[in-house]
C-alpha cells in the first residue's frame, strides 16, 4: 500500500480510538498493515496496537514470558500488534536483560510470579558460545553440541515442571562471518556445522509441550546481509536489524495464535484463473491453461494445484466456490490432462451463479467449521473485496497477477501454523468430506417429499416368467435385510411356484431420473381358504425408504382381490439381519395376531383399501 | 544557504518526530533535547534515528547513535555526513 494510504489508515485509526471506537480502529489498520512495512511504520502500528488493546479488555489475553540476552522490547511491541490482528491481547513479561538463567533457577523470580501461558526462550546464536576446535574429532564435537542442547533442554524442563506453560525455544541463526569461509560447510567441527547440528539435535530433544521457533529460517528468508546489524548490537543490544522485527513479529504471532488453536482449517478456491488459466465456460475444457503442455503459466497453475494437494494431505481441507455451470466446472477434473487436483480432493464443491458470500457461509456450515477457519483464494479483486466486506472473519489474501507467485502468497500468509502433528490431523480432510456428505443427506431429509417427487420414479411389475426367473431367484436367496420371511428357493422351486394354481410370483423394477435400478423386489403369494398369504417379500436395500414398499403392497392387494380372496396375511420371521422390516406390516395397517418367538402374523381385510401414498408412477403396459 | 539547509532539515526532522510521537503540533528546534519530550526514551531514540537514516539517505555509526543526544548534535552529524538538501 502506498505511503499516503497507510498514513490515512493510521490517522483514521487514531481518530477512531479517540472517538471511542477501538474495534473500528482495528478494522481500519488491519486493512493497511503488512509485515514487511518499514520499522517506522511497525512502531506506529505498535502504538496503535497498545491503545486498541487497552480499549478492548474483553479480548482473550495471552500471557507470554520472554527470556532473552538481547534487547527485545521493540520486538515484543511489534508482536503485540500482530497478535492483536489475530484477536489476542498480549500480556508480556520481559525478564530483566540477560538474566534468563537466574530467572529460571530462582523459584521466586518474576517469571514464575507472572504465571505465563507461554514461556519463550528468545535465544540467538550469540548464546551458544561454541568453542570451535579445528580438526576436532567426532566425539569432541558431539560433546560440544550435546552439552549445549542438554543445558537448554534442562532449563526448559525446569520451567515446565514448575508451570503448566507451553515453551517456545528459538533455534540458532547462521552467521555471515565464516572463519573458514566456504570450508565451514564441509568441516564437521566448524562453527557453522556445529550450529546446524545443534539446531537438529535441539529439535529432536524437545520435551512434549515445547516447540522450536525457527530463527534460522527467519534470518535466511529475510537475508543475512540485511538481518545482521552489528552497530545495533553494540549500541543497544538488539539481536538483529530493526527492519527484521516486523516479519519476525508476524511469524511469532501466527505461532502463538496456533497455540490457541486459531490456525485456519480450510482453503476455499475459485476455479477460473485461480486453479487454471482461462475461463472454462468460454475456452472449453481443452482451451484452459493447465499443465506443462500449456507453457509456463500452465506449469505454474499445476504447481499451485500440487501445493494445494499437499496441504490437503497434511489435513487442511479444500473446497471450491466458483461462479460457473455446475457440470462444466467439474469437467476439467474429470477429463483434462495436466490437472493435479481431483474432484474427491474437495470436501465441498460449489459451482453456481449465486453470490460467493452466501456460498462461503453455507460451505462453512456444511463442513461444520467456523467462518474464521476459512481462507478464500480468488484471482478476481471484485470478489475478494466483496467477501472481505461481507464476511470479515474470512482471510482473503491479496493475490498477485502472476500465477507463478500464487504458492508463495498462500504459504506466506502463515494461516496454517501448527505446534504438533498426528494421524488425526492427516485424516482431517477425509473427516470434513464425510461430514459434508452427511450434512447434505440430512438437509435432504427435511424435505423428503419434495426429494422423492423430484426423483420422478416409475415402476414396472408383473408375474414372474422364464425371463425374470434368474433374477428373482437371486433376490430370494441373497437378500437378508428386507426379507420378511427369509425363504430360500432354488430355481426349480421358483419355477414350480411360477406356474402353480394356488400361488402367485411377482417381480418389481424401479427407475428414476438418475437411472434404472432393474428388478429390485420379488413377492410370492400363496392362496389358501379365501386368504392370500405373503409367503415371500424380498427387496433390494438399494431402494429402501423411497415408497416402493407402499407401491408393492398396493399391488399385492390388487392381485389378492383379483384372485377372489377376502383376507390377506402378512408374516414376519425375525433374524439377526432383518430388523429393518419388523414393524412394516404395522405401518401398512395390519392387525397383529398369532405371535410366537419365531413368527408374527398380521391380518388385513381386503375390503378396506389401505390409505397409503407414494410418488411412484406405474409404467406397466 | 546554510540557514535554508538547516531549516529544511529541521522541517523534515520535525515531521519525523511528529509521526513518532503522534503529535501533529509538536515543535522541534535546534535546542530540543530528550528532556523536552517525555516519550523520547532509548527505544524511541533508536527508532527516530532509523527513520532519519531513511529520510536523509545516511547511515549513522554505532558511535553516532550514542553521541546524538540532542537535535543540535543530530544536525551537526548530518552536516558532517555531507547531507545537503
Amino acid at each position: 500500500m502506498e505511503a499516503d494510504k497507510i498514513d490515512s489508515a493510521i490517522r483514521f485509526s487514531l481518530a477512531m480510538i479517540r472517538a471511542g471506537d477501538p474495534s473500528g480502529a482495528l478494522a481500519m489498520i488491519r486493512g493497511g498493515a503488512t509485515p514487511n512495512d518499514p520499522i517506522a511504520r511497525q512502531m506506529q502500528y505498535s502504538k496503535i496496537g497498545r491503545a486498541i488493546g487497552e480499549a478492548l479488555p474483553e479480548l482473550p489475553a495471552l500471557r507470554v514470558a520472554f527470556l532473552a540476552s538481547s534487547t527485545i522490547d521493540h520486538l515484543v511491541d511489534c508482536l503485540r500488534f500482530w497478535l492483536l490482528l489475530e484477536g489476542i491481547r498480549l500480556e508480556p513479561y520481559i525478564a530483566p536483560f540477560n538474566t534468563w538463567r537466574q530467572e529460571v533457577t530462582n523459584p521466586t523470580s518474576g517469571l514464575y510470579a507472572c504465571r505465563p501461558d507461554i514461556v519463550w526462550f528468545f535465544l540467538t546464536a550469540r548464546d551458544l558460545h561454541f568453542e570451535t576446535i579445528p580438526d576436532a574429532n567426532v566425539v569432541n564435537s558431539d560433546g560440544i553440541v550435546s552439552s549445549k542442547v542438554q543445558e537448554i533442554v534442562s532449563f526448559a524442563g525446569m520451567v515446565m515442571s514448575a508451570l503448566s506453560s507451553y515453551v517456545v525455544i528459538n533455534n540458532a541463526e547462521a552467521s555471515s562471518n565464516r572463519l573458514f569461509g566456504n570450508f565451514e560447510g564441509t568441516a564437521t567441527w566448524s562453527f557453522t556445522t556445529l550450529l546446524r547440528r545443534y539446531n537438529l539435535q535441539l529439535a529432536a530433544s524437545l520435551p512434549s509441550g515445547a516447540t522450536i521457533f525457527d530463527l534460522d529460517y527467519q534470518a535466511s528468508r529475510f537475508g543475512l546481509n540485511r538481518w545482521e546489524e552489528p552497530r545495533l548490537w553494540y549500541h543497544s543490544k538488539h539481536p538483529f536489524s530493526l527492519e527484521a522485527h516486523g516479519p519476525v513479529a508476524f511469524s511469532g504471532a501466527k505461532l502463538l495464535s496456533a497455540f490457541r488453536g486459531q490456525a485456519r482449517k480450510c482453503v476455499v478456491l475459485d476455479l477460473d484463473n485461480t486453479l487454471w488459466g482461462g475461463v472454462v465456460g468460454d475456452d472449453g475444457v481443452d482451451g484452459i491453461c493447465i499443465g506443462t503442455d500449456s507453457g509456463s503459466a500452465g506449469e505454474a497453475f499445476a504447481d499451485f494445484q500440487m501445493y494445494l494437494k499437499k496441504l490437503s494431505r497434511r489435513g487442511i481441507a479444500l473446497a471450491v466456490c466458483s461462479k460457473n455451470d455446475p457440470e462444466l466446472a467439474k469437467e476439467p477434473f474429470r477429463k483434462r490432462h495436466g490437472m493435479v487436483l481431483k474432484l474427491d480432493d474437495f470436501a465441498v464443491f460449489r459451482a453456481n451463479w449465486e453470490n460467493k458470500a452466501d456460498n462461503l457461509r453455507s460451505i462453512a456450515q456444511e463442513m461444520n467449521i467456523g467462518l474464521n477457519s476459512l481462507v478464500f483464494v480468488d484471482d478476481n479483486p471484485a470478489e475478494r473485496a466483496l467477501v472481505r466486506a461481507e464476511i470479515p472473519e474470512i482471510a482473503v489474501p491479496e493475490m498477485p497477477l502472476d500465477p507463478a507467485e500464487y504458492i508463495s502468497t498462500l504459504a506466506g500468509g502463515g494461516w496454517f501454523e501448527t505446534v504438533s502433528f498426528s494421524a488425526e490431523d492427516r485424516n482431517r480432510s477425509r473427516t470434513y468430506q464425510e461430514n459434508a456428505a452427511r450434512q447434505a443427506v440430512l438437509s435432504q431429509v427435511t424435505d423428503l417429499d419434495a426429494y422423492l417427487c423430484d426423483l420422478s420414479m416409475h415402476a414396472t411389475w408383473g408375474a414372474v416368467d422364464s425371463g425374470k426367473l434368474g433374477r428373482v431367484t437371486q433376490l430370494v436367496n441373497k437378500t437378508n435385510q428386507f426379507h420378511l420371511t427369509t425363504t430360500r428357493y432354488s430355481e426349480p422351486e421358483m419355477s414350480e411356484l411360477m406356474v402353480a394354481e394356488d400361488a402367485w410370483c411377482g417381480w418389481f423394477s424401479l427407475s428414476d431420473r438418475f437411472g434404472d435400478n432393474g428388478v429390485i423386489a420379488v413377492v410370492v403369494l400363496r392362496f389358501l381358504d379365501g386368504a392370500a398369504l405373503v409367503d415371500t417379500w424380498a427387496m433390494s436395500c438399494r431402494v429402501f425408504s423411497r415408497g416402493m414398499e407402499d407401491f408393492i403392497f398396493l399391488k399385492i392387494w390388487e392381485v389378492a382381490k383379483a384372485h377372489g380372496c377376502s383376507g390377506l396375511v402378512g408374516i414376519f420371521r425375525p433374524t439377526p439381519k432383518n430388523g429393518v422390516v419388523a414393524a412394516l406390516y404395522d405401518r401398512l395397517g395390519g392387525h397383529p395376531f398369532c405371535v410366537s418367538e419365531t413368527e408374527k402374523r398380521w391380518q388385513f381385510d381386503l375390503a378396506d383399501t389401505p390409505r397409503l401414498t407414494h410418488f411412484i408412477a406405474d409404467n406397466t403396459k | 544557504m546554510e540557514t535554508t539547509w538547516k531549516q529544511n532539515a529541521l522541517n523534515t526532522i520535525q515531521d519525523i518526530f511528529r509521526a513518532q510521537f503522534f503529535e501533529d503540533s509538536l515543535i522541534i528546534t535546534e535546542k530540543t533535547t530528550p528532556a523536552d519530550i517525555e516519550e523520547w526514551d532509548s527505544l524511541a531514540h533508536v527508532n527516530i534515528l532509523a527513520t532519519i537514516e531513511n529520510a536523509f539517505n545516511v547511515r549513522f555509526t554505532a558511535d553516532d547513535m550514542a553521541n546524538i543526544d540532542s537535535v543540535a548534535v543530530l544536525l551537526s552529524v548530518l552536516a558532517e555526513r555531507g547531507v545537503k538538501q
